[in-house]
């Protein structure tokens, strides 16, 4: 890798760093599990950095390395906390009125798979974007995103 | 603007807005990557030391119940040096390895030195093999005959000596080479890679 293209990788970073604060507060639940989750995606990111070729936008790739990276973190999680008897506590999942507050717990709620596609839904991502970060069918975005659109604003609307 | 969207706007600004990661925290997940290449490293040098330890007790443990036979104790006691000059080696390397990375600048130094030692001590574990594998055969041919009571000058001048380790050391040499190399490969090599990856990107990173 060159100096000017690892330059870039920290600037990059830096300036998307949002997007990792976010995809680590819709999958985890702790500020420990945060922190390690955000930690593991940098390494992700850092270790895949050579595969961002640059046809598409770096929001965008960094998104699919977050949201794997998630996602399989998510999955050792439930293994570890089921070897361990655990019980997992939402420290964000406190009860209130704030539409926005329902909406979020709403979505953390959601499936995994789900919560990803309607992060990036909310996020202004359109369907063949979201169809190129899953790698699922621009068909079964649309059908899923309808799906959860109608579940989130059912939620909104009895919690209102 | 939907319903949603307003209301993920405002999530947006009250629960990821107000946080940001800094330079800093990017490079310490590099150093902690770097970190655990090492400490994985360092254990497995650490174990290869261990196996030294143990053949060395079995060695000595060899020599004692041996006294009562003075002309094997030659050849055991040869082995026990070889083993010795393995051990020593491996125990420095193994030292001058440390996986207490802290995140001062003092860091990417430290990362080029456990490199050079990993890499140094497989070099001279090479070498000592090229020396103690052929001794270690010669010694092993001579033990039967030492055994039988021949005294070592007698049993090294028998014509089937000579040839019988010299076909042996050309035949077993190389495979021992070939299989001490595989191991080490398996054991190390991913891992020494990535932490000369990670040295390069973080000399890049300045």
């Amino acid at each position: 890798m060159s100096k000017e293209k690892e330059q870039r990788y920290l600037e990059m970073m830096e300036a998307h760093s949002g997007l990792i604060i976010k995809v680590a507060h819709l999958y985890a639940d702790h500020s420990e599990d945060r922190r390690d989750l955000q930690q593991e995606i940098m390494i992700q990111a850092w270790r895949s950095f050579d595969s961002f070729s640059g046809n598409s936008k770096f929001s965008t790739w960094l998104y699919r390395v977050s949201l794997n990276t998630a996602l399989s973190y998510i999955k050792a999680e439930k293994r570890r906390k089921e070897t361990m008897n655990e019980v997992n506590i939402d420290e964000s999942q406190d009860v209130s009125t704030e539409r926005s507050d329902i909406l979020y717990a709403a979505i953390k709620n959601l499936p995994e798979v789900s919560r990803m596609i309607i992060t990036l839904h909310l996020e202004g991502y359109k369907n063949p974007e979201i169809a190129a970060i899953t790698g699922m069918s621009d068909n079964l975005i649309g059908v899923k995103l309808h799906r959860i659109k109608t579940h989130l604003v059912t939620q909104l609307k009895s919690a209102s | 603007m939907t319903e949603l969207q307003e209301a993920w706007e405002q999530i947006q600004n009250e629960k990821f807005n107000t946080l940001t990661i800094q330079k800093e925290d990017i490079m310490k997940s590099i150093y902690e990557d770097s970190h655990s290449t090492i400490s994985l490293l360092k254990s497995r040098l650490t174990a290869k030391r261990n196996w030294c330890t143990f053949f060395l007790i079995l060695f000595i443990g060899w020599f004692v119940f041996s006294l009562d036979r003075p002309y094997v104790l030659p050849v055991i006691g040869g082995l026990i040096g070889l083993y010795v000059i393995g051990w020593f080696m491996l125990t420095y390397f193994v030292r001058r390895m440390t996986d207490q990375l802290d995140y001062s600048e003092a860091t990417l130094p430290l990362m080029k030195q456990n490199y050079a030692a990993i890499t140094s001590a497989l070099k001279y574990e090479n070498l000592w093999g090229i020396v103690a594998f052929p001794l270690v055969i010669v010694g092993a041919i001579l033990l039967r005959p030492l055994y039988d009571g021949i005294p070592m000058m007698e049993a090294i001048e028998q014509s089937y000596f000579i040839r019988r380790s010299l076909l042996i050391i050309v035949i077993a040499m190389p495979i021992m080479y070939w299989i001490t190399n595989k191991m080490n490969n398996s054991a190390y090599g991913a891992l020494i890679e990535k932490l000369q990856k990670n040295i390069h990107q973080m000399e890049m990173l300045g």
